[in-house]
């Protein structure tokens, strides 16, 4: 079968959570007809560089604002990004999945660093949710918490058929290489083409673009095969949206040799004399 | 600076005019003064500026005050003519030696008060034009406090707050700034025969050196000086970097309640932008 996807490469107005719910809905009104799943960059619902905001935008899963939102999960499944308050009154760095009029999964995002203050303002989440899709499985992991190499076992372990990545992933350094890609971007782009291969999975990525009281997003979503290969992306700095098909009937599980348990056991079991 | 630091300028400059762009049109204005002093900062500003909204949409502002040598005028006019951008030149004498009344003034007093009458030429000039005041401050005189708060300092936009003096002049011959600007001694020209490096009393390529390891790298100063950096030189830059936090920060407040602006009242500048 064959997976309609679009990335959605947008400039979220900061703060601004009724404009970004109506660009959003702008856009699945663009791409319904060619998509049966819309990603969105994390935050996308906020802007990143929040501070106080995060207080004040944040929204309940429940919360009424985001009923046109769930209401276009009619027409096509989606993936966004929200400041997330919870039942417990933390504050997360979530990302809905949206499926035929209902919220189906919550990720929060699970590692916070200082970057942009999501350690002083957020809350980590603490669990994995794989998403049964009607088209097979598929994992979110949020922004840096693609870093800890760990996070990727559980996908693993279920069979996903995507990992979806969605981040507000901040463009530092003077410099490009030679094909004019941030150098910031490379070593990302060379760990998700790796994973890809290794665990034979699809890869989306969607980051967000624009600045925020100086510091710039620098894009560059894309849509990463099981085999490591590019199959569309968006370009560096600029608003895009782009469409693609999955095939999942290509779809190997080559990695079964991968023995997660084991290595989870010798991690736990592992001590060192500093 | 030390070589092994990649720095792309077409990389670099392609944010930058990004940002320029981005920034002013959030705040739906697209237009940009700039003091132009003719030093190497304001005209690689003053590019950027019409590289990103284009010639018509940049106001240069040449300040002089009597003591302003005729090269730095000169240097100014080079810019506003390679650029062709509108340019208005405003003798500030009289307004500072109407001030005085004497010449007999502590320099470093007078310099302050010349880099603060221009600020409050160019942002009066920005609310005439409808335009925002682009900054010229580089990373290296916001380290090391080489400027004059609320005045030089002063701005709404800086493209160039990160970026080293030295990273700034591969940026400028990229963007093609005469090698004359370029290549002189650079000078905040408040006084006859003042220069940066002289008063520092370092070179910028020593300054970025030791800054960018400092700063950047986070490399502690016993170690630079173990690797064989002048203890003097290093214990001088961290006294000014420390020295002139104060430059780089918003008056602070006395806090009495809960959500005391700048300590738990932030909201990002460009909020709802």
């Amino acid at each position: 079968m064959k997976l309609g996807v679009s990335l959605a490469q947008i400039y979220p107005k900061l703060g601004d959570l009724e404009y970004n719910i109506e660009k959003h809905l702008e856009i699945v009104k663009e791409v319904k007809q060619r998509s049966q799943l819309l990603i969105f960059p994390e935050l996308s619902l906020t802007g990143s560089n929040l501070m106080d905001l995060v207080i004040d935008i944040a929204q309940t899963k429940d919360s009424n604002l985001l009923r046109p939102i769930l209401e276009a999960s009619t027409y096509i499944d989606m993936i966004l990004g929200l400041v997330e308050l919870g039942e417990d009154k933390g504050l997360y760095d979530s990302a809905f999945y949206y499926s035929n009029s209902s919220l189906k999964s919550i990720q929060r995002k699970l590692f916070l660093t200082s970057h942009v203050g999501s350690l002083k303002y957020f809350t980590s989440g603490d669990r994995i949710d794989v998403i049964d899709a009607r088209w097979g499985k598929l994992g979110v992991v949020v922004g840096e918490d693609i870093l800890n190499p760990l996070i990727i076992s559980p996908f693993v372990k279920a069979g996903i058929k995507i990992l979806i990545i969605v981040s507000n992933n901040i463009s530092v350094g003077y410099s490009s290489n030679k094909a004019g890609i941030p150098k910031c971007s490379v070593d990302l782009m060379n760990l998700l083409i790796t994973y890809a291969r290794l665990y034979s999975f699809y890869i989306v990525y969607v980051n967000r673009v624009g600045f925020e009281d100086g510091i710039n997003f620098f894009g560059g979503s894309c849509a990463i095969s099981p085999s490591g290969e590019i199959l569309a992306s968006c370009p560096y700095f600029e608003e895009s949206v782009i469409s693609l098909e999955l095939d999942l009937e290509t779809f190997r599980n080559d990695n079964i040799f991968i023995d997660f348990d084991k290595a989870f056991k010798l991690v736990k079991d592992f001590t060192y004399e500093y | 600076m030390n070589t092994s630091i990649s720095f792309d300028p077409i990389f670099t400059e392609d944010i930058l005019v990004r940002f320029i762009r981005d920034e002013t049109k959030k705040f739906d204005i697209n237009r940009i003064v700039i003091g132009l002093s003719g030093g190497l900062d304001s005209s690689v500003s003053a590019t950027l500026a019409v590289k990103a909204l284009g010639k018509e949409n940049v106001y240069g502002f040449i300040l002089p005050y009597k003591t302003t040598s005729k090269g730095s005028l000169d240097d100014a006019q080079l810019i506003v003519k390679m650029l062709g951008i509108q340019a208005e030149t405003i003798d500030i004498t009289p307004i500072v030696d109407n001030y005085f009344k004497t010449d007999n003034v502590d320099k470093v007093r007078k310099g302050n008060f010349i880099a603060r009458i221009r600020m409050c030429i160019l942002f009066d000039k920005s609310n005439e034009l409808n335009a925002l005041v682009l900054g010229t401050s580089n990373k290296t005189e916001l380290l090391l406090g080489y400027g004059t708060i609320y005045g030089d300092m002063a701005s709404a936009i800086n493209p160039l707050g990160d970026l080293y003096k030295t990273q700034i002049r591969i940026l400028a011959k990229e963007i093609g700034i005469p090698e004359r600007i370029i290549f002189k001694p650079p000078t905040a020209d408040l006084w006859i025969g003042q220069t940066d490096e002289g008063e520092l009393g370092i070179t910028y390529e020593e300054a970025d050196d030791i800054l960018y390891n400092l700063i950047e790298r986070r490399i502690p100063p016993s170690i630079l000086i173990e690797r064989g950096y002048d203890v003097t030189k290093i214990n001088k830059i961290i006294g000014l970097v420390k020295r002139n936090q104060f430059k780089r920060s918003l008056p602070i407040i006395a806090k009495l309640t809960n959500r005391t602006i700048g300590i738990d009242f932030k909201y990002p500048r460009d909020w709802g932008r």
